[in-house]
């Protein structure tokens, strides 16, 4: 629903899925205290249900409970099926059955809580190679088998899933809004200037500064950036950072430092970063190329950077 | 969300020694999402282990009939060698359309293909469709084969070439016998002077469609471009050898041909200043082995409980307009970076952030 006359931002931050969750929208003051309040009920009741290291989700019963047939709710069925098409997108890249090799690299709890250096020992023998495939989903009676063994990780997909949810919500009040789930941006219409929203994007290197300024075109976009300089750590000497590389059950061996993404959706540009970092600067654009009004900024480890046409235009070195 | 269908194998038939050609079925009886000739879909095989993996592949079938997809695949490697082993009934997952290399009838009036091997398998769906559309758009197809004995589709093509008086189609045989009888067939590989045999002077008002191997690719832009076409009349598409890895061009890159030398020194001036700006910007960022402490931003309040995993919440309804102006922008360290940095309370404005 589009809204008139409105002047002023309202914004909005509380912390939840172990990160920073913050918004602002452009509506009068009784639209937007309803609309945060719905939004950090929705994104906390998320957490509490899909969150891996809570013992009490549903999606910790269901790891819990491999190898059987398990009834699961209607948002979970929705959230994996949403995880196999992301999978089926990214050609296996991105792929929610890591949670072993997540465990085995040394991301066994939230990273909150997670020291970054810590000499505990693990069974660093490697996980069997499974993947989406090996999950029995059946919609129409909602149940789900995973495999025994298998531990399932809706991280990677949770929050741009979340994202484009929480956009249907903030539509109805406005067509002005960003909300950053843990830095993975939406943002629609302009700012109280008029203006496209400026998003800034984060210096990989050097995360108190931002690197560039980042001014979506028209519309409703999702940016995302996905890296390897946060949530890492070193267990038992060895180093270890949080995305896996499907192909080999490790830690992404890559040429890229961090990938800032943009696409119609959160979570198709959540995965689109994601996908892009894992497979490298030149098999990821080459990916890329394949998806309409997707578009990306790499920043390579040899401090070099590598942008589609259009997000060069869109821009602003800081 | 991308559409994704639970689908069943209804034919697999071997082509060739080197090419199975698949179709597939949708359980339930519906047709297959819309999609545009030239477009490709992922299909992965879940009850065979050595297929599970997602792959993706030219849908041949036209548009024109949605009730099954029909794919034609090159059996190179272990993947598609595991082809061999699927069966009629199992099933298939299939997720799509994709891809922007698309023939459009409206668009597209007079098109060449020029194909090297199985990367013809996308123009037998634009040729199929043109004719099913009965349009009356000048078709030219350049399908370039080894051998006889190994060129899929060869014969269907005539067969549509019968129903389409506006197709015309050369088929270059590079190793091996050439057909006798027929003026469609030549010995050797597909050149400028095939071409212009071929296409005469209506070379300049053709969109050029090309897809196959990467030295095949790029042995026909470089004929073609020296042939005089423009880069803008050129789509390209490229397989990779063994599973099918494009690599499209929506927006060709203008060619600077015509240039003055003036023009180029002063987009080369722009570029080498661009990465430089960008060298220094990076090269300022690296982390020292100092340790520096964050700047506060006082017109924020400094969050001082140490806990992150705290979940209390830090609310600012207060009308904000510090989402935009750069600036303002001065932001402190985010909290959840370093541990041994106490969290500062930052301005809520949209910020991407490495996760």
């Amino acid at each position: 629903m589009a809204t008139h006359n409105i002047s002023q931002t309202f914004t909005k931050r509380f912390q939840a899925l172990g990160t920073t969750v913050e918004g602002g929208i452009r509506t009068d003051a009784k639209a937007a205290q309803m609309v945060f309040d719905e939004i950090e009920q929705q994104v906390k009741t998320f957490e509490s249900k899909f969150s891996r290291f809570r013992g009490d989700s549903e999606l910790s019963m269901l790891n819990a409970n491999a190898g059987q047939v398990v009834t699961v709710s209607e948002d979970l069925m929705e959230l994996l099926s949403a995880a196999r098409d992301t999978w089926l997108m990214t050609e296996g890249i991105v792929d929610p059955t890591i949670g072993q090799a997540l465990i085995t690299a040394g991301y066994d709890q939230s990273f909150e809580t997670l020291s970054q250096v810590s000499e505990r020992t693990h069974n660093t023998s490697p996980a069997p190679r499974r993947t989406m495939a090996d999950v029995d989903l059946d919609e129409k009676n909602r149940t789900v088998v995973i495999p025994p063994g298998m531990v399932m990780d809706l991280g990677g997909i949770g929050k741009g899933f979340l994202a484009d949810r929480l956009i249907r919500r903030l539509e109805k009040i406005s067509n002005d809004f960003w909300w950053s789930l843990g830095g993975d941006i939406t943002v629609s219409g302009t700012d109280a200037d008029g203006q496209p929203w400026t998003v800034g994007v984060q210096d990989p290197r050097h995360l108190e500064k931002d690197v560039y300024n980042l001014k979506p075109p028209a519309g409703c976009w999702g940016i995302a950036t996905s890296g390897i300089a946060k949530r890492r750590g070193v267990r038992n000497g060895q180093a270890w950072h949080h995305i896996i590389d499907p192909r080999t059950g490790q830690p992404a061996t890559t040429d890229i430092v961090a990938v800032t993404a943009m696409a119609p959706r959160a979570l198709e540009a959540d995965v689109a970063a994601k996908t892009i970092l894992i497979l490298g600067a030149k098999s990821g654009l080459t990916w890329l190329r394949r998806h309409q009004n997707f578009e990306a900024l790499i920043i390579k480890s040899d401090s070099t950077t590598v942008t589609t046409d259009r997000m060069t235009r869109l821009l602003q070195i800081l | 969300m991308i559409p994704r269908y639970k689908a069943i194998i209804t034919s697999l038939t071997a082509l060739s020694p080197t090419v199975v050609d698949l179709v597939i079925t949708r359980p339930d009886g519906l047709d297959f999402p819309e999609f545009q000739a030239g477009q490709y879909m992922t299909l992965s095989f879940p009850t065979h282990t050595r297929l599970r993996g997602p792959r993706s592949f030219s849908i041949i079938s036209s548009p024109t009939d949605r009730s099954s997809l029909r794919f034609g695949i090159r059996i190179h490697g272990s993947y598609t060698s595991a082809l061999r082993n699927l069966q009629p009934g199992d099933p298939v997952l299939v997720t799509g359309p994709f891809g922007q290399f698309t023939f459009d009838p409206a668009r597209d009036r007079s098109a060449v293909f020029i194909a090297g091997g199985i990367g013809v398998t996308p123009f037998f769906s634009m040729i199929k469709t043109a004719t099913d559309l009965k349009s009356e758009n000048d078709l030219t197809l350049f399908y370039s084969v080894r051998s006889m004995d190994d060129a899929p589709y060869v014969s269907e093509f005539e067969a549509i070439q019968e129903a389409n008086p506006h197709l015309r189609s050369v088929y270059a045989v590079t190793d091996g016998a050439v057909p006798q009888g027929s003026g469609n067939y030549v010995a050797g590989r597909i050149n400028a002077g095939l071409l212009v045999q071929v296409l005469g002077n209506t070379l300049g008002s053709q969109t050029f469609f090309l897809c196959g191997p990467p030295a095949f690719m790029k042995a026909m832009i470089k004929t073609l471009q020296g042939l005089g076409v423009s880069i803008r009349s050129i789509r390209t598409e490229r397989f990779g050898v063994g599973s099918q890895e494009f690599i499209e061009r929506g927006t060709p890159i203008p060619m600077l041909m015509f240039a003055t030398w003036g023009i180029m020194a002063m987009l080369v001036f722009g570029v080498v200043f661009k990465i430089e700006r960008n060298k220094r910007a990076l090269s300022a960022s690296v982390p020292s082995s100092a340790v520096t402490l964050p700047a506060v931003n006082t017109n924020t309040t400094p969050n001082t409980n140490v806990n992150k995993n705290t979940n209390s919440s830090a609310v600012l309804n207060a009308p904000a307009n510090t989402n935009t102006a750069p600036a303002q922008v001065k932001p402190a360290p985010a909290p959840t970076v370093t541990p041994t940095i106490p969290p500062v309370q930052t301005p809520i404005r949209p910020r991407t952030t490495v996760s």
